[in-house]
């Protein structure tokens, strides 16, 4: 069975580590891609032949932001319609507003319970028509 | 020809006190104009407020009190022929005295008429508001101030909720982990070490926050500051660091200049802190001043003082954003993103300005100008 490619985008380390094992817990045959920060995340995006099907994107980077990051991606060939999904600490309305105007499809406030975080990961990966606020 | 009615000696007797009121009254110049705007009548409201004399005034026209600009424009023309056809005309505006300085004057003209409805001249009334045009103005000043303080605060908010929850959501998924792993005994015991690293952040972000926060408030004395003996201390203070990386640090002949001197300290250990943190290999250091002449003569030069070291570095384009509280151009490196903030909060507080050029794997430099101390 074809596996799922999921990109997370995020400058911190320990948040890889908490994405991994929620998405090793997901009861789908997944592949997990990793950028250190939006910079890294564009130019793996331009070198992959094939897409990812989903990527996570992280807010709050430096030098580029997820929100540019996340205006790059969509201006980018064959990424109008790749599922992205802000992950980020902020639950602030104005940050959600912001991103699904730049074209975000949902927006992940991040959680402290892994169960929760594999949960939403597996409906974001098996279900349509999820609500643009996660969580 | 009507013979002239003879007027009574009370009717005299009011004229002359009617002449008087207006000749006394203090707070409004009272004057009147021929058709041409020339002055026929001066009062001592007029002089007290224009400051030219009786005699030196009568003859000229009154465009004289108007800026130059407005004469250019026509506006004392305007006024006057605004006047003539609509019976008065007012106008508030800087207007000059004789000696050269303005004054924020409320003016009203209105036309003279004679029985065939010609008119004759005008009346110009003019008060000086210039107290209440300033209190108007720092008024507005004072607004503008506390909604750009409103803005700070707002967006100080924003990043310090965001980035003072990340800690705490970090150590609790730590302790959700380790109670995941809780028979694992070597997992546990590195969740727990994670956790520890959190906390220690968020212990550093409240101390940045904090001193973020108290430098607005900082309302301490300016004093002569040695940026000498503010350096040596500086240093002394990273000795242990210094020694470790083996860093080189070379100092020129520094300035004295009027500052906080606990703020001016924050300044230097900050930028020194950065050299020695963004760095790969062996940190250089180099700290020099030089004076800055003034723009105009009336004040003193500049200090210009300048930190290089041969650092990491990062793409001029982010320059701006160096300056911004919590950004930060690198993860590779602990730390809050607040320092340089607070170097450009610190460098504001005393008038001055402070600007980087960097260049990714060369280094970065921090130019400061502060003001010198006069002669």
């Amino acid at each position: 069975m074809r596996k799922i490619n999921c990109l997370l985008i995020d400058d911190d380390a320990d948040d890889h580590e908490f994405f991994k094992i929620a998405l090793e817990a997901v009861p789908l045959p997944t592949n997990y891609l990793a950028a250190l920060d939006g910079i890294r995340g564009l130019e793996l995006l331009s070198s992959l032949e094939e897409s990812p099907d989903f990527i996570f994107l992280d807010l709050n980077m430096p030098l580029l932001s997820g929100k540019q990051c996340l205006s790059t991606i969509r201006k980018m060939d064959g990424y109008e319609k790749i599922p992205v999904v802000m992950f980020s600490t902020s639950s602030y309305r104005g940050d959600i507003e912001e991103c699904q105007g730049l074209g975000a499809s949902h927006f992940l406030t991040k959680t402290p319970d892994i169960d929760e975080l594999s949960m939403i990961i597996n409906k974001v990966l098996s279900e349509k028509g999820l609500p643009f606020k996660l969580s | 020809m009507i013979p002239m009615e003879e007027k009574s000696p009370r009717a005299l007797n009011n004229e002359m006190r009617y002449q008087r009121m207006i000749d006394e009254v203090q707070d409004y110049a009272i004057i009147l104009l021929d058709t041409e705007g020339n002055i026929q009548n001066w009062n001592k409201g007029a002089q007290k407020i224009k400051g030219y004399s009786e005699k030196e005034i009568l003859g000229q026209n009154f465009s004289i009190f108007y800026l130059p600009k407005d004469r250019e424009d026509g506006l004392p023309f305007s006024l006057i022929s605004l006047a003539s056809s609509n019976g008065r005309a007012s106008h508030e505006g800087w207007r000059m005295r004789k000696d050269g300085s303005a004054f924020w004057g409320n003016v009203v003209i209105t036309a003279l008429h004679d029985e065939n409805q010609n008119v004759i001249g005008f009346t110009k009334v003019t008060r000086d508001l210039t107290e209440r045009k300033l209190a108007e103005e720092q008024k507005d000043r004072d607004a503008k101030s506390i909604e750009l303080q409103n803005k700070q605060l707002e967006e100080f908010a924003y990043v310090t909720s965001h980035d003072l929850q990340e800690p705490i959501r970090k150590i609790r998924t730590f302790i959700n982990l380790a109670k995941k792993n809780i028979d694992d005994q070597d997992s546990v015991a590195a969740y727990l070490e994670k956790m520890d690293r959190s906390a220690e952040r968020m212990v550093l972000l409240i101390k940045d926050v904090l001193a973020f926060s108290r430098l607005s408030h900082d309302h301490s004395e300016f004093a002569e500051v040695d940026l000498n003996k503010i350096l040596s201390g500086v240093l002394s203070e990273f000795e242990m660091l210094l020694g470790e990386k083996e860093a080189k640090v070379s100092i020129g002949d520094m300035p004295i200049i009027k500052g906080i001197p606990i703020q001016i300290h924050q300044l230097f250990s900050n930028l020194i802190s950065n050299a020695i943190k963004f760095n790969r290999s062996v940190p250089e250091i180099i700290i020099s001043s030089a004076i800055v002449p003034a723009d105009n003569m009336q004040s003193a030069p500049d200090c210009s003082i300048s930190v290089a070291d041969n650092g990491i570095g990062f793409s001029q384009q982010y320059a701006e954003q160096a300056f911004q509280p919590f950004k930060r151009l690198t993860s590779e490196f602990e730390g809050t993103g607040i320092g340089l903030s607070l170097c450009k909060r610190i460098v504001e507080n005393h008038k001055g300005s402070i600007a980087v050029s960097s260049e990714p794997d060369k280094g970065t430099v921090i130019q400061i100008l502060l003001p010198g101390i006069p002669d």
